[in-house]
């Protein structure tokens, strides 16, 4: 609902004012399109839907579909580049991605439900800024970065953690992500407590990172050690969860997340 | 924003509607192409009520613009059989298992089967249950629903096989 | 074998073909002429002082034709509604007393526009100390959501039973009940006190509320998705004191309900803009304003039970806490009921029952499946288990020592209870596999008897069967499909009587000018109240043909049967239709009758008349638990329910399902979330998270049993809340029986459940928690 000190009232995509369509050819396009007042901008749209709900009232949708640049997966030598348009659907099959991160797309394969994997893309996934969207938290392990289109040409790189603290270019237009490879790399998901709680961890040869979060929170980054969880900041507690559940619970997700790396 | 004509294929049939580009799907579908069985509930993308097929593939209508229509092949349940013809055999599996009560995601979930049967001809139940997942129904606990789709699976198969 | 040709059989739902086509019409499809498109303007604060409202440049906006606020409330209108206490306004007046109460409407051409008329409205609040849960209501110093008592009744009781108006601070409403003497805990081995706490459900129905009003000077039309038309004309006539044969309700398809479209909900405020504007007004609440207009009751239990040493039950003391939310709504009669049955279906010498409608500053409750009956399961069947335990004995035992025999009553001047409770519990802990796997977790199993009064209390219901001269049945009664099967199970009971196939049987479209009257779509009273309504008139009619057919053959009636339109008599088949043309002309006639069905006033039933039927539903579980994460698996859930008489096994069975799933939701995650200072944290689809088709339990089996001892057509009983009271307290006991651990407070999330194995590790054996007194 839109509030105000007015009031609250319930908008939906069909109580907003008609917004006018534009549809981007390119990215440069795309970020002079975005630049206009109100704009958002629109791939899978399964979000975009709900903020309708929760007032926003776009003036202008930016159609990303014929912005060929932002499709695709790549996998090269130092890292995987995933396009932000891929869809859920798309990432979560995609053979290369297995071949080069194995346990990456069965995690991605995880999220949202079939319906909602034909449409919603990665990016849309990001640049939501929802606790409850999980893909933040296996980028957060992965260590991945955010590329997005820089007004010049070229990308800005940022972090999860800067996606979440708002330090990200305006007008944002996500290019791609970026995942390092490393040698030995392998991830899981823990995500059998959800909504609660997930982990997702992430090694290789040189160490590694999880990640844990749940539905009302940020991700937070651990290193992936034993104790690890005795590091979990304070604040770390939700409507649904205490901290103490937190640390007792994610400790079991950790352990289980080795083991089940090392049966691999 | 002034009107456009949006063309598409609705339930085989090629449409061409005036309609803003930016307007909703499921508005669309429902007034200006007269197809009531695409009921919008949640309205943001959760419920799956208002799922139809676009290009076979399942998605949330009240999720939609008219302009992401254009040049595909959209599905609803009006076209899942014609009046007087018998049923899909969805619909009649549907039927014959009671896998509806209230009737609000009936549609939804005859579509989202529709796609999942299209894809696992002879799904598992996990698969079912899986792709079931993308809808709601409070009515009926969602076991009938799993029977019908299983049973429609048999028939569709025996179907292709006569 | 029973002779039955229509009644016990699985014929196809009658709105198959419209439901499974997208044919179907429901309240959301109605679109009128000249139609508006209203929305409203909600308090954002939980307690609040209205200081000022200006609507003026929401009127001059476009496509605007009515603006509703305080002061459009025409004078000398009782602008407020409610079932036993008239509380809630159309809209506030001079305070709003949760997040989402209604400040303001808006009629426009269209939905965006009435939106951004809503925008220009200023407000003026003055915030106040809020009460956002029974503790804080309760609390001293709690703000008083009603400083002046609003109008309201207390409904006769019997023996035993007692209500009252605003007997505490925030308290709008009590019921107690009282039966055999206080002494009886002094007798008593042990006396065990616990504390039960029960959370708050959203009814989570897909169609939303919709209404759309036509005021007319002649009179009002309204369409609704509402399970009551007739309650809701009576008030809607008391408010705009219009007569009731001036108000039209139509009610279409409903698109689920679970108990929340009783009585108004968007009418009164849609009738009001119509007033205002003169056009046709369609108020559609989105999904979000569902969850803030009516819920289920949070209820915190207290139960102090007296035992034996052998496990017999002897005294049962309770104070149950209801969260009405800010508005009273039918929380008066949802107390009656967790008061009433509370006490669970066991053999007592005393029991001493108060339970409490509590006034908060959240969305209002009202009713929802179970009605006070979940909340009352929760408690007791929780606590019978937990005192099985302590004293050492197998909780089936402790049942089967003390569930109440078939026939016994429930209490002194009740009807008897109607099934065999302990052939049920058998039933489904007999269908429990031994659970397979071995796989480290903790694994256990637990059962429970859910036990409901049945049919409503004193509920009239009339219906109206005719037959046309070619043999055409049409069915007149005001039980509206709202998924139940109401419409093709009803149908089924009438073409039985009149020995025609089912299909020639055609329930009629209801509205309040034509469809003979009824108390409303609740109470799971569609078979075992209104069946019979109608039973007796597809006796009468029958009667009335085979009067006629024997005057015509000269012979007695008794001599004659009716199929199929034709009269049988001996090894003639004589057909119906010439025959009635012959007599009464070429255009021919309509063989019509009525039915009237209620349950005799009784004063010495505790709530003044008998139940008419118990509803039961039993329920067994075999979860595991992790002990990791204190995560609960159900890996088995049995349910039955006792229909006395499956009119259509299919529908029986769909109504024990969605029940047990419904419940299934409430045990394991479903909850409203709201903070201390009454905002809802998840008033929507996603963070409100219901059961999907991958959360079920990995094996769910629902059984109907037909013990044959019901009231309705052929000895057929009601379904569709039996089922969902035993879910959660079996969960729980399951969980106690795979690893000591008990948890009190719903839902069964995975920390209580880690808590609560922390608790049992600490204190080995803490479920013998010290009992209250124990004799020396």
């Amino acid at each position: 609902m839109r509030a105000s000190a007015h009031g609250l009232i319930a908008t939906t995509i069909a109580t907003a004012p008609r917004a006018e369509l534009r549809r981007a050819a390119s990215v440069p396009e795309a970020l002079d399109l975005l630049a206009l007042p109100g704009a958002v901008a629109v791939a899978g749209g399964t979000d975009l839907c709900a903020q309708y709900n929760e007032g926003a009232q776009p003036a202008r949708l930016v159609a990303l579909d014929a912005v060929e640049e932002l499709r695709g997966i790549t996998v090269a030598a130092d890292e995987i580049r995933i396009g932000a348009l891929t869809t859920h659907a798309a990432g979560s099959t995609s053979a290369p991605l297995r071949a080069a991160l194995p346990g990456f797309p069965e995690a991605w394969a995880m999220l949202a439900n079939p319906r909602v994997r034909f449409r919603a893309t990665i990016g849309g996934n990001l640049m939501a800024r929802r606790t409850r969207y999980e893909m933040s938290l296996l980028l957060t392990a992965l260590g991945a970065e955010l590329r997005f289109a820089a007004p010049g040409g070229g990308v800005v790189a940022a972090s999860a953690h800067d996606l979440w603290e708002g330090r990200i270019p305006q007008p944002a237009l996500l290019h791609h992500i970026a995942i390092p490879r490393r040698r030995g790399a392998r991830f899981t998901y823990q995500r059998a407590l959800r909504p609660q709680l997930t982990l997702a961890l992430h090694l290789h040869d040189a160490g590694g990172l999880a990640a844990i979060g749940t539905e009302w929170l940020r991700p937070v980054a651990l290193p992936p050690d034993d104790d690890t969880l005795s590091a979990l900041p304070g604040s770390f507690a939700d409507p649904v969860i205490s901290h103490w559940y937190a640390r007792r619970a994610g400790a079991t997700l950790l352990r289980r997340a080795r083991e089940a790396l090392d049966a691999r | 924003m002034p009107a456009e004509t949006i063309r598409f294929t609705l339930d085989g049939r090629e449409v061409a509607v005036t309609a803003e580009p930016a307007e909703p799907l499921a508005n669309l579908l429902r007034e200006a192409c007269g197809i009531q069985g695409v009921r919008v509930a949640c309205s943001r993308a959760v419920c799956g009520a208002c799922t139809i097929l676009v290009d076979g593939e399942p998605a949330a209508s009240c999720a939609m613009f008219a302009y992401q229509a254009e040049g595909r092949a959209v599905e609803t349940v009006a076209g899942l059989s014609q009046p007087g013809q018998a049923l899909h055999p969805l619909q009649e599996a549907f039927a014959r298992h009671a896998a509806f009560q209230c009737g609000t995601c009936t549609a939804g979930f005859l579509m989202l089967a529709k796609a999942l049967l299209a894809r696992h001809p002879e799904p598992d139940r996990a698969t079912i249950a899986e792709w079931l997942s993308s809808n709601i129904c409070r009515c009926t606990g969602y076991g009938a629903i799993i029977a019908a789709v299983e049973e429609a699976a048999a028939m569709m198969r025996a179907e292709k096989m006569a | 074998m029973d002779g039955l040709q229509v009644v016990g059989r699985s014929v196809r739902r009658t709105d198959a073909a419209e439901k499974l086509t997208g044919r179907a019409t429901f309240t959301t499809d109605i679109a009128l002429p000249g139609m508006l498109h209203a929305k409203l303007l909600r308090s954002p604060h939980a307690h609040a002082l209205i200081r000022r409202v200006d609507a003026s440049r929401a009127r001059a906006a476009p496509g605007v034709h009515a603006v509703l606020t305080r002061d459009e409330v025409p004078p000398g209108l009782m602008a407020v509604y409610g079932y036993f206490i008239k509380d809630q306004p159309i809209v506030a007046t001079d305070r709003v007393r949760h997040v989402g109460d209604v400040v303001a409407a808006v009629a426009a051409e269209t939905e965006a526009q009435a939106v951004h008329a809503l925008s220009l409205i200023a407000v003026e609040y003055e915030s106040l100390p809020v009460a956002a849960s029974i503790e804080a209501a309760l609390a001293a110093d709690a703000p008083e959501l009603f400083p002046e008592a609003p109008v309201g009744v207390v409904p006769a009781y019997g023996e035993g039973a007692r209500g009252a108006l605003r007997p505490a601070r925030n308290v709008c409403f009590e019921f107690g009940y009282r039966m055999g003497d206080h002494s009886a805990f002094a007798g008593c081995d042990h006396v065990f006190a616990d504390e039960f706490r029960f959370s708050r459900m959203w009814h989570f129905h897909l169609e939303p509320f919709v209404s759309v009003a036509h005021a007319r000077p002649d009179g009002i039309e309204i369409w609704s998705s509402n399970q009551n038309p007739f309650p809701l004309r009576k008030e809607i006539a008391r408010i705009f004191r219009v007569p009731e044969n001036a108000i039209t309700i139509r009610v279409p398809f409903v698109g689920g309900g679970f108990g929340s479209k009783n009585n108004c909900k968007t009418e009164p405020a849609a009738v009001l803009l119509s007033m205002l504007s003169g056009r046709p007004v369609r108020l559609a609440l989105t999904m979000e304003e569902g969850f803030l207009t009516n819920t289920q009751h949070a209820a915190i239990l207290r139960l102090r039970t007296g035992v034996m040493a052998d496990g017999r039950l002897v005294a049962r003391q309770s104070e149950v806490l209801l969260d009405a939310g800010a508005y009273s709504d039918a929380s008066p009669l949802v107390a009656e009921k967790a008061g009433y049955r509370v006490a669970g279906p066991y053999r007592w010498q005393h029991v001493d029952s108060l339970c409490r409608c509590v006034m908060t500053n959240t969305a209002p409750a009202g009713p929802f499946r179970g009605f006070g009956g979940t909340q009352a399961n929760w408690a007791s069947e929780s606590q019978v288990d937990m005192i099985a335990r302590r004293l050492g004995l197998d909780p089936f035992e402790m049942r089967r020592r003390n569930l109440i025999a078939l026939h016994e009553p429930f209490m002194p001047g009740e009807s008897g209870v109607d099934s065999d409770l302990l052939e049920g519990l058998e039933v489904v802990v007999r269908e429990l596999h031994r659970p397979a796997r071995e796989d480290g977790r903790r694994r256990g199993v637990g059962f429970a008897v859910g036990f409901k009064d049945g049919g409503g209390v004193n509920k009239p219901a009339q219906a109206r069967v005719k037959v046309s001269t070619s043999g055409d049945i049409y069915l007149g009664c005001g039980t509206i499909e709202i998924g139940q099967g109401a419409r093709t199970a009803l149908p089924q009971v009438v073409a039985e009587i009149l020995g025609a196939p089912a299909h020639r049987v055609r329930a009629l479209p209801v509205d309040t000018d034509h469809t003979p009257f009824d108390q409303g779509t609740n109470a799971s009273s569609g078979i075992a109240v209104m069946g019979q309504a109608v039973q007796r008139a597809a006796t009468a009619v029958r009667d009335q043909v085979l009067a006629f057919a024997a005057g015509q053959l000269g012979c007695d009636a008794a001599e004659l049967r009716l199929e199929d339109w034709h009269i049988l008599r001996g090894n003639e088949r004589l057909p119906l239709a010439p025959m009635v043309m012959r007599h009464f002309g070429g255009t021919g006639f309509e063989f019509t009758a009525d039915g009237f069905f209620k349950p005799e006033a009784d004063h010495h039933a505790p709530l003044e008349a008998r139940c008419v039927y118990w509803e039961i539903g039993w329920a067994a579980a075999q979860v595991a638990v992790d002990e990791g994460t204190g995560q609960v698996t159900v890996e088995q859930l049995v349910v039955a329910g006792d229909a006395g008489r499956a009119i259509n096994p299919l529908l029986c069975k769909g109504q024990d399902e969605g029940s047990a799933v419904m419940g299934f939701g409430q045990a394991m995650f479903e909850t409203m979330r709201f903070d201390a200072q009454g905002n809802l944290l998840n008033g929507e689809p996603l963070l409100y998270r219901v059961p999907l088709a991958e959360d079920l339990p990995g094996r769910l089996v629902a059984i109907t049993l037909e013990q044959g001892h019901g009231p309705g057509p052929f000895g057929a009983k009601g379904l569709g809340e039996g089922a969902m009271l035993p879910v959660a307290p079996a969960i729980a006991n399951a969980v106690q029986d795979a690893t000591g651990a008990r948890v009190t407070e719903l839902p069964i999330s995975p920390e209580r459940v880690l808590r609560a194995l922390d608790a049992a590790k600490t204190t080995p054996g803490h479920d013998a928690i010290q009992p209250e007194r124990t004799p020396a």
